[in-house]
């Protein structure tokens, strides 16, 4: 019969010591070898990545260069429908800019039979394809958020509004498998800020080292990085950083310099880590010169998730911020159950764009989420059906906003 | 073969492998780890400035390496069993593991003691292997796992009591078996 032994600590330590030598069968040369493969195939991996990247930036241009176009048509488009009193309306604004897309790829298309169109070209028509599929629904709705799914894996790069107050995040997913996480963000590189109307991306020469078992995500900084010395900056800076890692299981940023703990703000020197907490709200930016795109804006502690949502209606004209929930909607009350939230509106009111609806319907979704709420119920809505939401059931929040196709830049 | 490989394998070789294949507990795995160490080591070479000591710099790339390999397991389990919830033990996927003959071979003991190991928290069982494993000194695990000296010795007390507990636990539960 066994006798328990009633482990001490010396003999736990005794046991410990005596655990038995576990020696590598790879002699130096076959490990040497097999590492020279590898590091070969990922400095391949790399130019090809770099190359792609390249070609992404170009059809990108194109991307600018079409939406400048809609700016410059769509104010005399707009006159040319006097009917239309609603200045608020996003649905004909989207249908006209629809129609140009069309008009345009159709032009471009012809063009590229007609002409035997160099490489380039096509490339951009499919950028185009790609940037407008992204944003859109079925019904030709522009939807700004991301759902989580198996197939796809997200990363997320946040920027700066123009008006250095704000963040604006953008999600890129690519399928699962291509590239894990870790890889996605730190290949987050050649964006171009000017065509979204916003600031430059601040961390391209920065890497992460996500650490979801440990929720952690560990962002090393080249010793020569240019870290922000200005409050203004620093927020942003920050606010980044939390934007681009709040979707994921992690609750801690890490910050080091060249491998050393700790990084030298302006205000704060020596900062080790931040924390990822704290609500936000998302409305709607509408740069000049760029999309409309959703903008995260950090909300004070203790509101309630009632209060924010109504903050939602509220437009921000200095930092082109429009609210997403139109001032005669009125929110009667919302249920919390759980993880489960009813929004209950006046039945009385109505909203006249369907674009209107969905962009506040999405708003609305993804600053709940920041309240902890998964599923929203929404009532008295005058449609029963937006998008692709069914309004007659809950709604599942998304992972993120502002999707971008990273597919094409990818190896 | 570069100088900078050769020098560091014969200076470090055995001890990182070791360290990765108690983290990782599966032969193989360890064998594709230390590759990845070797890589990022290289690559990062010219960048270490030798404010802490080659051999903790170099267990620090292995350890992140390690965790590093438990999330993207913890990942693929997750899309395998996306319902079933495994909390932080999320490397304990590898407990299916056979077990190695270096530790079949040893007594009863040593078998548990391989086990239990399994039942701390990453951080525990990490300070564990590095300071009775490894022997290294309180301050180099510290320098490794980016922690102060006194959270070192929390965790290790903790990782410590742990053991000690789960060591009882599976004593109590052979002499539970035999009497049935």
């Amino acid at each position: 019969m066994k006798r328990n032994k009633n482990h001490s600590s010396d003999s736990i330590k005794d046991l410990l010591k005596s655990m038995p030598n576990v020696e590598d069968r790879q002699n130096s040369e076959e490990l040497y070898r097999k590492i020279s493969d590898k590091r070969n195939k990922e400095l391949q991996r790399r130019s090809k990545r770099k190359k792609m990247a390249t070609g992404w930036g170009i059809g990108l241009a194109s991307v600018a260069a079409t939406i400048l176009f809609f700016i410059a048509v769509l104010p005399s488009m707009t006159q040319e429908q006097a009917y239309d009193t609603s200045s608020s309306d996003e649905s004909a604004e989207v249908s006209r800019d629809q129609a140009e897309y069309k008009a345009q790829n159709k032009n471009e298309m012809d063009r590229s039979s007609n002409t035997n169109a160099q490489e380039e070209s096509a490339s951009s028509e499919k950028t185009e394809a790609n940037f407008r599929d992204a944003m859109s629904t079925e019904s030709s709705l522009i939807s700004r958020v991301v759902k989580d799914n198996e197939k796809e894996q997200h990363a997320i790069a946040a920027f700066g509004d123009l008006q250095g107050q704000y963040v604006v995040p953008i999600t890129f997913s690519v399928t699962q498998e291509v590239k894990s996480i870790d890889e996605l963000y730190n290949s987050l590189d050649a964006f171009e800020e000017e065509v979204w109307g916003v600031r430059k991306y601040q961390f391209s020469s920065v890497s992460f080292d996500i650490n979801e078992e440990e929720g952690v995500v560990l962002v090393n900084f080249p010793e020569d990085y240019d870290f922000p010395e200005s409050s203004t900056q620093e927020n942003i800076f920050i606010m980044s950083l939390k934007e681009m890692f709040s979707p994921l299981d992690v609750t801690t940023i890490k910050l080091e310099t060249d491998g050393e703990p700790g990084v030298n703000l302006g205000n704060n020197t020596g900062l080790e880590e931040i924390d990822i907490y704290g609500e936000s709200l998302y409305k709607l930016y509408t740069p000049q010169n760029g999309p409309k795109l959703f903008i995260s804006i950090p909300i004070s502690q203790g509101l309630t998730v009632e209060e924010a949502l109504n903050e939602l209606k509220v437009d921000e004209p200095t930092f082109t911020i429009e609210g997403t929930i139109p001032k005669e909607l009125e929110i009667i009350d919302v249920k919390p159950d759980g993880e489960f939230l009813e929004v209950n509106f006046n039945v009385a009111n109505t909203i006249d764009g369907e674009q209107q609806m969905l962009t506040m319907i999405e708003s609305i979704l993804m600053t709940s989420k920041q309240f902890g709420f998964t599923q929203i119920k929404f009532n008295n809505l005058p449609h029963s059906e937006i998008g692709k939401y069914d309004l007659t059931k809950p709604i599942s929040v998304p992972y993120s906003v502002n999707p971008m196709p990273l597919q094409q830049s990818s190896p | 073969m570069d100088s900078v490989f050769q020098d560091l394998y014969e200076k470090y070789h055995k001890d990182v492998f070791q360290f990765i294949f108690y983290m990782v507990k599966n032969r193989e795995q360890a064998e594709d780890l230390v590759q990845e160490v070797y890589i990022k080591v290289m690559n990062s070479y010219d960048r270490f400035k030798g404010d802490s000591s080659e051999k903790t710099w170099m267990f620090s790339i292995a350890r992140h390496v390690t965790i590093d390999f438990f999330r993207k397991q913890k990942r693929k389990r997750n899309r395998i069993m996306e319902f079933f919830d495994w909390g932080e033990q999320g490397h304990l996927i590898q407990d299916d593991q056979p077990i190695p003959e270096e530790i079949a071979l040893q007594n009863e003991e040593i078998q548990k003691m391989y086990h239990c190991l399994e039942r701390c928290t990453t951080d525990q069982k990490t300070v564990i292997i590095l300071r009775y494993i490894q022997s290294m000194s309180i301050q180099e695990t510290a320098e490794v796992l980016g922690m102060t000296v006194s959270k070192v010795k929390t965790t290790q007390h903790r990782g410590m009591k742990a053991l000690q507990t789960y060591m009882n636990e599976e004593d109590e539960e052979g002499i539970k078996s035999e009497t049935k």
